[in-house]
């Protein structure tokens, strides 16, 4: 119960980094939305059998999170939520996949390494995410968004939902704390109770989601997002975009682990 | 033509389960009064605002605000002259600053930004809470939201000002910090409370709500002061009125 209401506190938290003076926190949002796009397709476009060409690709999210300070262990317990998804997705691959590999005399389904280089790549992508938020704030990412000429309802759905999410947490927090409360001898919630606590839930957030809504519409709101620019685009913010989309250009195209081991 | 004020005619509102939240509701408020509306939990006070704002239509009745017939069509025009404060501060507090949800309402006026800025400046001085801009409104107190949420609204400029419960859940040092900056506005006032001592201090004109129709309307102390008529409507007289609990001396 008080864990939810933690990791509440916890993720917006995240989008609160994005304030602190720093210089990643300072580049222009479009920059480091198009760059962690790029990040996340070159990833995706890797081969379903690539471990070590990704191995470099552990670099951005490392100094992002060092010249940042972002907090490592806020971070990963985030990532850890998301890593059941990814197992569950790739865990029938050592068994669906029925070439044999061998790697240093051992011989094992190739589904193996198809399962670790999905985890590798899924957990390179999330973190990715995570830290775009935790360096640039929502509202940014939006504006960013709505630069690129992505329609203003994809933005505002994304904007919404994003909002919504803390309005489900804080009425999820609410009934597990109301349930823990008259359930002393309990550790979690009995199954019978899921799914009116499920329908309770959903039923709460829709109506709380239309007072927030109509708050929105008394004061002139008309579905329509309007970008205030914020600061053009500097020469600091094109060298910081071309660095790094070369970089991943460049370890993309050359398996670089492999060639440093050549060439020791 | 006075923006400033409310006129309601035979409003009746039923809501779709059935219950009949609103019967035969008129009366006409002028520019730059100050109305209580009082009522027993149930008794329509909510669905009464939520009709003012056009967030719901009456089924039979008429609505003006200014000379504006609320309907479908004039809900953009007539939501610029209100600006109404939930009861629940969260509910209106959804940017990620105080200062971005100040600045929401001007924004979708499409003001520019210099404007914005000295609008929401300007809000956030006259409710005493500038050094709050840039807090992220789920890091405030009570009383902190609630004046917020008010900046959040007068920033609009709007030229009638309707409250919901304003002083509900806060101390009360909080409390006189929000009556006080209330008293200083010169907007056209309705709040509902069920804190009967503010309306007495508030507001000249008092409309008491019972089962969804009116049976009082008129000055706040001859209302609020009969005994015998705020029992029968569920409510109790306002404590200043009641016997003094340290030497029972009546009043």
């Amino acid at each position: 119960m008080s864990d939810i209401m933690r990791s509440m506190f916890n993720v917006k938290h995240l989008d609160e980094l994005s304030r602190q003076k720093n210089l990643i926190n300072d580049m222009h949002p479009l920059a480091k939305l198009i760059i962690t796009l790029v990040y996340i397709c070159t990833l995706a476009s890797f081969d379903r059998y690539e471990i070590s060409g990704l191995l470099p690709f552990v670099l951005y999210p490392m100094i992002v999170i060092m010249v940042c300070d972002i907090p490592f262990g806020n971070l990963i317990k985030r990532v850890l939520i998301v890593e059941p998804f990814i197992i569950v997705a790739g865990i029938l691959n050592p068994i669906f996949d029925k070439n044999i590999i061998e790697i240093g005399g051992f011989a094992f389904s190739s589904g193996w390494l198809t399962f670790v280089s999905l985890i590798l790549k899924s957990t390179l992508m999330v973190t990715a995410g995570f830290l775009l938020i935790a360096t640039t704030g929502i509202d940014d990412i939006a504006r960013a968004l709505s630069l690129m000429r992505i329609p203003s309802i994809f933005v505002l759905l994304f904007l919404l939902t994003y909002r919504y999410i803390f309005v489900l947490m804080d009425e999820a927090g609410r009934l597990l704390k109301a349930y823990a409360l008259r359930a002393p001898d309990q550790k979690g919630v009995k199954i019978k109770v899921w799914g009116s606590m499920v329908g309770q839930l959903l039923i709460r957030t829709y109506n709380r989601a239309q007072t927030i809504y109509q708050s929105m519409i008394l004061k002139g709101y008309n579905g329509k997002y309007s970008i205030t620019i914020g600061r053009g685009f500097k020469l600091l913010d094109a060298a910081y975009f071309v660095a790094w989309v070369s970089f991943i250009v460049v370890a993309r195209a050359i398996n670089i682990p492999l060639l440093i081991a050549a060439l020791i | 033509m006075s923006h400033h004020k409310i006129e309601l005619k035979e409003v009746c509102y039923t809501y779709p389960d059935g219950h009949q939240a609103l019967e035969n509701i008129s009366f006409l408020l002028g520019h730059g009064e100050a109305v209580g509306i009082v009522g027993a939990n149930g008794a329509g006070k909510s669905t009464l605002l939520s009709i003012l704002t056009g967030i719901l239509f009456p089924q039979k009745g008429t609505v003006r605000v200014g000379d504006i017939p609320v309907n479908k069509k004039t809900l953009a025009e007539v939501r610029r002259s209100i600006g109404l404060v939930f009861q629940e501060p969260d509910d209106q507090l959804f940017m990620t600053s105080v200062y971005d949800d100040v600045a929401f309402g001007p924004r979708n006026y499409r003001l520019d930004e210099a404007e914005v800025n000295s609008r929401v400046m300007q809000a956030l001085e006259e409710v005493g809470i500038t050094h709050l801009k840039d807090r992220p409104p789920y890091k405030l107190s009570g009383g902190e939201k609630r004046l917020a949420a008010i900046a959040a609204v007068i920033s609009m400029k709007p030229d009638i000002l309707i409250m919901d419960e304003p002083t509900a859940s806060l101390d009360p040092k909080a409390r006189r910090k929000v009556m006080n900056i209330l008293k200083g506005f010169s907007h056209t006032k309705i709040i509902t409370s069920h804190d009967l001592d503010m309306i007495m201090d508030m507001c000249v004109r008092t409309i008491v709500l019972k089962n969804g129709k009116i049976v009082a309307d008129g000055n706040t102390l001859d209302i609020l002061s009969n005994e015998k008529f705020m029992d029968e409507c569920g409510l109790e007289i306002p404590l200043a009125l009641q016997n003094c609990p340290i030497c029972k001396a009546n009043k």
